[in-house]
């Protein structure tokens, strides 16, 4: 038998969709400003 | 075609190879959710990711809910890129002092971009800003390679989970997808990049005097960074307009191989996650059998084609390859080379003009591309096409043993068939329908460089290159126009969602179904026979349809070179 | 089971009866309505297109176009296409049909003898048709059942040849598993008062009579997604064709409709498109022969995905009864003696077991059979109280029974025939061979068997070692069935040590040994709750809920009520080893829908090469190296590739009404092979087929 469904809960927080659909936006960004943060960094 | 050639051919091979076991490993492990070395420095920055935005990476999602989620994301990011490229004379890091973007271009560059596809109707070094180009592009390469990656992922949950409600966190699976596989592996790359003399500069360009005393400005800017995520997220959009065949973005024939191999190493090791994550290792290397199968055909072709060289060019006593458009520090073999991984791949960076190339080796990115990128594909997306297409050749086989069609224990009836077909459509629909209407309409005619077939084959490359989410161009086609930046941007939407949603649909109603164990009336799907099947039913069923079309471009201009007829102008 | 054989041999013929042909030929016409049509995508999609052609050429004709004739031909075939793809439907149709006339007649207005109480006989003459549920009627001999029901009261031997074509006789009586009747079947001795349980129009005959002539086939799932796959097909060929004028437009030429319409019908899966519902309806009759009959098609298609397979012991596996196999006498006693004892303990006993005792001792040791008057023995049935049976001959009383029923007998009898001084001694003597009947019982039992003892006297003289006889061949099916990747289970009232003994002795995969009616469910829901789909057979009462859990029901016709609503086939012959060949049938139809299909689509790679070269001759005449075939000019090309189009569901449809042979080999040979004559065959047949009649169609001056 194949495991069960793991962790399953719905969404059900309080943050709205859209909140973290903006705040993950500006991570991914700030994860590529990191990327070049570190590359300017070593290459230094 | 020389041993040499072939030598560097079988060396790139061999090294995908043996990456598929270690990073299939670890991205496993990585979607499971389990701890790898890089773990202690990089949960902290998830976990930190997670509450800000209110998610949980144990918050599991429903198909739709996930699907919802990408959409959205996608959504915001288009918009995003689109806002930045209109209003980045107004904003820093801009030393060269661009202009907004045009509307329809910023359309076309912002759908290109958020689809993995790279499609360029502009010269990075003179349309786009630093800023567009780093937080813009950069961040859509990251991120929508982790989209793909993610929804491979979730994909391969279908299959693997039984009568489970839930595929997974979108949220979690592209966070891991950009941070534990993509940031790594870039900055590795970048570092190695820099060695080897590509620029990583926020400077101006430079004003050089040349030895002749002509005064020139060289471009450069932070070339390295983008170079590594361009490859490794098989987006291929350049920094320059030349792309990997510009010596700052391709210096030598070492950094060639490295690009290329980074083009293939994640989708290759996908199938490596599918296995594992199915419990049968074997399965991935069936599924990446039946790519490899394709792919040496289409290299021996492509390769055979211009190191023959063109007769008409013999004829004037120039004997040897077709070397038109290509570097002399790459060479036909890997030119060649270099085109089939970047159409097999959903890549699309180029190192040769494919506009240059013989009308069998261009046919060869052609017929890649038409069959949906399948052949380990763009990150994730070449993954979950070939998946559709194993729905699809499963579910005649399966009648054919006599039992209800069943792939890795799941039963495959009417609603997965349903999505498969959908998906596929699509594809035939963007490039053929869109291609018809381009070779008749007076301004779609007006961007065509050259006469006869071969332009014909420029506007079928266009449309099938932005549908396939690929990016490559048959250069000599003049794309940035209204026409066209539309046009190739509604292909690229459609190529891009129309196969993801039928994709997400059939991980949702996969993951619900009970897993039947395997018995002696099972058909296996780990062994040559499958891996040929599938390929057949690839080629006729996928490739078949755009017959009539090969026939009126490439096919048509190689039967006429070999007769020794050419096309002129009005001719 | 040999009724059905010959039945379905003497049908096998009748592809070519004019009796199904002629009508079929007709309906061939009538099916063109489109909203008959429409129920096959595909086929609705050439019938659109040959309509529109058709107009389009009618009005060439009266304005005067250019090549006429050609697109004549093209049209003409267009039709055929459809004609042919309608023949092929109604000749298995047909074959149906022929079955359902003959159910009819059986269910001539009969006349039902409705009872006016629960007892007593008296009943007025009214119309079967009228009957009611919960009606009871009265049915004598001579008297034709006029309607479903259960027997609630008396016993009559049955002719049940109406639904069966078995013309011996079958008993009916109330109670116990054998209480269903069914309408139309004649009472041939005896009466009985039946409930009626089926409402008018939906007897079991009126069903079957349905399911044959296919009036009540639905499609099934994996139909229906293959239609899908199908449609999806033809929508991408759309897509294909519709966008070649533009691109012959750049190119500076013009490709005329019919050309197009040509290309388009022949790359559209016509092939498997025109036969589905054909294969579909041919699977169910094949079952029909066969004297199963399936409720849904969703039944025999479940049938070839069978995983599992629950089977009965007594019947399926064993033959019915046990059999004496051996004498296994104490020691002191001769093995002749023992044989002698339960031979004349066995003489008037009339079960299987006893006659198996006479037949062994007879074979054995010569014993032959002896007059029981003539020895002036009495026999002493079997009652419930004492548990053994034997005879009193001479004085002297001889017992044989289940061991522990006889070893009880011995400790009360001995005292009271001997003497004291025998009974002083008893201890010694009987506990000695007691442990060694004991002994030998358990050896026999663990061997699969069941162990008799004899006594006579109150002296314990051995045990009749009494075996199940596995059937002859039965081995090999089910290792063939595990070659299909089914795996089997013996269910059995035995205890586990006898089942495990006979499980292996049969060679099945697993047992059920004790087997009450709520373990058989509770196996099942176990086996589903993995995934597997499950299949059996069962007759009884209790048996109902577990057929009615199970994917795949077998009820027996024999069987009661209950079980033949609970099931979703009934076997007519009551004969449970046909859940093998019922699994075959499913996975044949799937076999044949897939094979065809692959075919089809197999098929076009010739079509592009005979084509596409052809209707782009006039732009690019250097395309003509892709006329690999060498076909003489593009017309001919064009319409060879549409004749064969047609031509090759002709010559399909025996294929398709006979089914892909089912080899049982494991799936992955199965499968090379099938890809082998239909996956290859389909690429290579057409480049032959099209090439062929492009030299007779050039040759004769057609195109």
């Amino acid at each position: 038998m194949a495991k069960p469904a793991l962790r399953f809960r719905p969404q059900t927080k309080a943050w709205s969709p859209i909140a973290v659909v903006l705040t993950m936006t500006v991570g991914m960004m700030a994860l590529v400003g990191l990327f070049h943060f570190i590359i300017r960094v070593a290459t230094a | 075609m020389t041993i040499n050639g072939w030598i560097q051919i079988l060396v790139f091979c061999a090294i995908v190879v043996a990456l598929v076991k270690p990073l299939g490993w670890y991205m496993a492990r990585v979607f499971n959710g389990e701890r790898t070395f890089l773990s202690p420095v990089l949960h902290p920055v998830e976990t930190v990711l997670y509450k800000l935005s209110g998610t949980s990476e144990r918050e599991e999602q429903h198909w739709l809910t996930y699907t919802l989620a990408m959409l959205t994301f996608n959504l915001l990011g288009f918009l995003a890129l689109y806002a930045l490229q209109r209003i980045q004379a107004v904003l820093p890091y801009n030393p060269m002092g661009m202009g907004a973007v045009a509307l329809d271009l910023a359309f076309n560059t912002a759908a290109s971009f958020m689809t993995n596809t790279n499609w360029q109707n502009y010269g990075g070094e003179s349309t786009m800003s630093y800023l567009v180009q780093m937080a813009g592009l950069t961040v859509q390469n990251f991120v929508s390679a982790a989209t793909g990656i993610a929804l491979a992922v979730a994909l391969i949950r279908g299959f693997s989970r039984a009568s489970a409600k839930s595929i997974g966190n979108f949220w979690a699976d592209m966070t891991r997808a950009t941070l534990y596989v993509l940031l790594p592996l870039c900055v590795m790359l970048t570092l190695v990049y820099v060695a080897r003399g590509v620029p990583q500069t926020l400077s101006a360009y430079i004003d050089a005097t040349t030895l002749e005393g002509a005064r020139q400005t060289i471009s450069v800017g932070p070339v390295a960074s983008q170079l590594a995520i361009k490859m490794l997220g098989t987006n291929g959009g350049g920094f320059f307009n030349a792309n990997s065949a510009h010596p700052f973005e391709n210096p030598d024939a070492f950094v060639n191989l490295i690009q290329m191999v980074s083009i293939f190493a994640i989708g290759a090791a996908l199938t490596n996650v599918f296995g594992r994550m199915v419990g049968d290792q074997r399965q991935g290397w069936a599924i990446l059998g039946a790519m490899g199968v394709i792919f040496i055909v289409g290299v021996a072709v492509a390769y055979w084609a211009e190191a023959a060289g063109n007769p008409l060019v013999h004829a004037l006593g120039v004997e040897g390859g077709n070397m038109e458009g290509k570097e002399v520090r790459f060479g036909t073999a890997m030119s060649a080379l270099f085109a089939v991984i970047t159409t097999a791949a959903s890549c699309g960076a180029v190192n040769a003009m494919h506009s240059s190339f013989m009308p069998l080796g261009g046919l060869i990115p052609l017929i890649n591309m038409e069959l949906g990128e399948i052949v380990v594909g763009g990150v994730g997306a070449g993954l979950y096409g070939m998946l559709l297409f194993v729905v699809l050749t499963m579910f005649v086989a399966g009648l054919m043993v006599g039992r209800t069609p069943e792939y890795l224990g799941k039963k495959i009836e009417a609603k997965e068939v349903k999505m498969a077909i959908l998906a596929i459509l699509c594809l035939p629909l963007a490039m053929l329908g869109f291609t018809a209407l381009a070779v008749v309409l007076p301004t779609g005619l007006a961007s065509i460089g050259n006469p006869g077939p071969h332009g014909f084959s420029e506007v079928l490359y266009a449309y099938v290159s932005g549908a396939a989410n690929n990016g490559s161009a048959f250069g000599s086609l003049s794309g940035n126009t209204l026409w066209y930046n539309l046009t190739i941007g509604a292909a690229m939407l459609m190529g891009r969602f129309f196969v993801i949603v039928p994709a997400m649909a059939i991980a949702g109603s996969m993951a619900a179904k009970k897993t039947v164990p395997v018995s002696a009336g099972t058909f296996p799907t780990h062994g040559g026979l499958f891996v040929g099947l599938l390929v057949g039913v690839i080629l006729i069923v996928g490739g078949l349809t755009f017959f009539p079309a090969l026939a009126l471009g490439p096919i048509v201009e190689h039967l006429s070179l070999i007769a020794g007829q050419t096309f002129s102008v009005g001719g | 089971m040999n009724t059905a054989q010959s039945r379905g041999g003497a049908s096998q013929a009748s592809l070519v009866d004019s009796k199904i042909v002629v009508p079929a030929l007709g309906a061939a016409f009538t099916k063109l309505d489109p909203r008959i049509m429409i129920r096959n995508p595909v086929m609705f999609v050439v019938e659109t297109v040959a309509a529109l052609t058709t107009a389009l050429f009618l009005k060439d004709l009266a304005t005067g176009g250019a090549s006429l004739g050609f697109s004549f031909q093209i049209i003409l075939w267009l039709w055929f296409t459809l004609l042919f793809a309608n023949f092929a439907e109604a000749v298995a149709e047909g074959r149906g049909k022929a079955q359902a006339a003959s159910l009819r007649k059986t269910r001539t207005e009969t006349q039902a003898k409705l009872l006016s109480g629960a007892s007593g006989r008296d009943y007025k003459l009214i119309p079967g048709a009228q009957l009611k549920v919960g009606d009871l009627v009265f049915v004598e001999a001579g008297d034709i059942i006029p309607s479903d029901g259960e027997v609630i009261e008396g016993v009559a031997s049955v002719n049940e040849a109406a639904i069966t074509g078995e013309s011996a006789p079958v008993i009916r009586e109330s109670g116990g598993d054998r209480s269903a009747v069914t309408g139309g079947t004649q009472v041939l001795s005896d009466w009985i008062r039946v409930r009626i349980t089926a409402a008018p129009g939906s007897t079991f005959i009126d069903r079957m009579i349905a399911l044959v002539e296919g009036a009540s086939r639905q499609k099934t799932p994996n139909e229906i997604a293959l239609n899908i796959l199908l449609a999806g097909l033809t929508l991408i060929f759309v897509i294909a064709v519709a966008t070649i004028p533009s691109f012959a437009a750049y190119a500076g030429g013009a490709i005329p409709i019919i050309a197009l319409v040509a290309l388009f019908v022949t790359l559209i899966p016509t092939t498997i498109g025109a036969l589905l519902s054909a294969i579909g309806i041919a699977g169910m009759d094949r079952l029909v022969r066969f004297n199963v009959l399936a409720m849904s098609g969703r039944a025999v298609e479940a049938a070839g995905d069978v995983d599992t397979l629950l089977l009965d012991k007594t019947g399926t596996i064993t033959l019915g009864n046990r059999q004496a196999t051996a004498f296994r006498p104490v020691r002191g006693v001769s093995e002749q003696e023992l044989a002698d004892a339960a031979q004349l303990a066995s003489l008037a006993d009339e079960t299987p077991e006893g006659r198996s005792i006479v037949v062994l001792a007879k074979e054995k040791y010569g014993i032959r059979a002896r007059d029981m008057s003539e020895l002036h023995a009495t026999f002493v049935p079997f009652t419930a109280q004492t548990r053994m049976s034997g005879v009193d001959i001479g004085g002297s009383a001889i017992r044989k029974g289940a061991v522990d029923s006889i070893l009880a007998s011995v400790n009360a009898v001995a005292p009271v025939t001997r003497g004291g001084a025998v009974q002083a001694l008893r201890p010694a003597v009987s506990s000695e061979p007691m442990r060694e009947i004991q002994a030998i019982a358990d050896e026999i039992a663990k061997a699969g068997g069941t162990p008799l003892a004899v006594s006579r006297d109150g002296r314990l003289l051995g045990v009749v070692q009494l075996k199940d006889i596995v059937k002859g061949g039965i081995r090999e099916r089910f290792a063939e069935l595990r070659r299909m990747g089914i795996r089997t289970v013996m269910i059995t009232g035995d205890n586990p040590m006898t089942a495990a003994a006979i499980a292996a002795e049969a060679g099945v995969d697993d047992f059920l040994a004790q087997a009450t009616p709520e373990d058989k469910l509770e196996l099942i829901r176990s086996e589903q709750a993995q995934g597997k789909l499950v299949a059996m057979c069962g007759d009884g009462t209790n048996d109902a809920p577990a057929l009615a859990q199970a994917d795949v029901g077998v009820a027996m016709n024999t069987g009661t009520v209950a079980a033949r609503e609970a099931g979703n086939m009934v076997d007519l012959d009551s004969d449970p080893t046909k859940l093998i060949e019922i699994v075959e049938i499913g996975k044949q139809l799937l076999m044949t829908r897939g094979s065809l299909t692959t075919f089809s689509i197999a098929n076009d790679v010739a079509k592009y090469f005979a084509i596409i070269p052809a209707i782009f001759a006039g732009i690019y005449p250097q395309l003509g190296a892709l006329n690999i075939m060498g076909l003489a000019t593009p017309e001919s090309a064009i319409l060879s590739a549409i004749i064969f189009n047609a031509l090759i569901i002709i010559a399909l449809i025996p294929l398709a009404l006979k089914g892909v042979k089912y080899r049982a080999v494991g799936a992955g040979p199965l499968l090379r092979r099938n890809l082998l004559v239909y996956g290859l065959g389909g690429i290579v047949i057409p480049f032959i087929g099209i090439k062929a009649i492009d030299l007779a169609i050039s040759a004769i001056g057609l195109a």
